[in-house]
């Protein structure tokens, strides 16, 4: 898993059966120190999170399977949680204003 | 199965429930050949009680919901191992109580 900052919200009316009443997120991947890195990814919300959170970004197809319980959904990039706070090397970053 | 060191910890309190109990680590891979670390930190579950500043082996995908603790769980990266020592053709390019006591 990786850190994240949720940008923003995608809304789309057409799509696969299954996302239906899924929430759908602008996610952007961070550094250790929330700095922006790497590209801007669409993800599936598990931990109902909102714009500006920093969230834990999972990447994997099998877990989202988990997360969502359902062992045929075509899934890739899940938010897992939302992070309070994360220490590195002695120094704490609390992630909430 | 990778080498990668562990930095740091998270604290999530709002999460999927299924994550719930599973302690996150921050880690950052390490290069083999120089035993530095290489690459960028990312987040994953410890299984074995590992701490900061330790070696460990960390396996990703789907092996990484193999382990007792993170079977059906939304994981893509366990910690599913400390190193002791790492030997390489003879060298021995790591080891836990030297680096531990400073030597």
């Amino acid at each position: 898993m990786k850190l994240g900052r949720i940008t923003g919200t995608v809304v789309s009316t057409v799509k696969y059966e299954k996302y239906r009443g899924m929430k759908l997120l602008k996610v952007r991947q961070l550094d250790l120190n929330l700095n922006e890195v790497g590209e801007e990814l669409v993800a599936l919300d598990a931990a109902n999170s909102g714009i500006g959170d920093i969230v834990l970004v999972n990447n994997d197809g099998g877990a989202a399977q988990m997360v969502f319980d359902d062992k045929t959904l075509i899934a890739s990039v899940t938010i897992c949680g939302v992070i309070d706070s994360f220490t590195c090397q002695g120094k704490t970053t609390h992630c909430h204003g | 199965m990778q080498l990668a060191r562990v930095i740091g910890s998270i604290v999530s309190t709002r999460k999927s429930e299924r994550l719930e109990g599973l302690k996150l680590l921050v880690a950052v891979p390490i290069d083999m050949d120089t035993m530095q670390e290489k690459g960028a930190p990312f987040v994953t579950v410890d299984t074995v009680g590992a701490g900061e500043g330790e070696i460990v082996m960390w396996a990703g995908g789907s092996s990484s919901r193999q382990t007792d603790l993170t079977t059906g769980k939304p994981v893509d990266s366990s910690i599913i191992g400390i190193v002791d020592y790492v030997d390489v053709q003879g060298m021995r390019k790591y080891d836990k109580a030297k680096a531990e006591s400073g030597l």
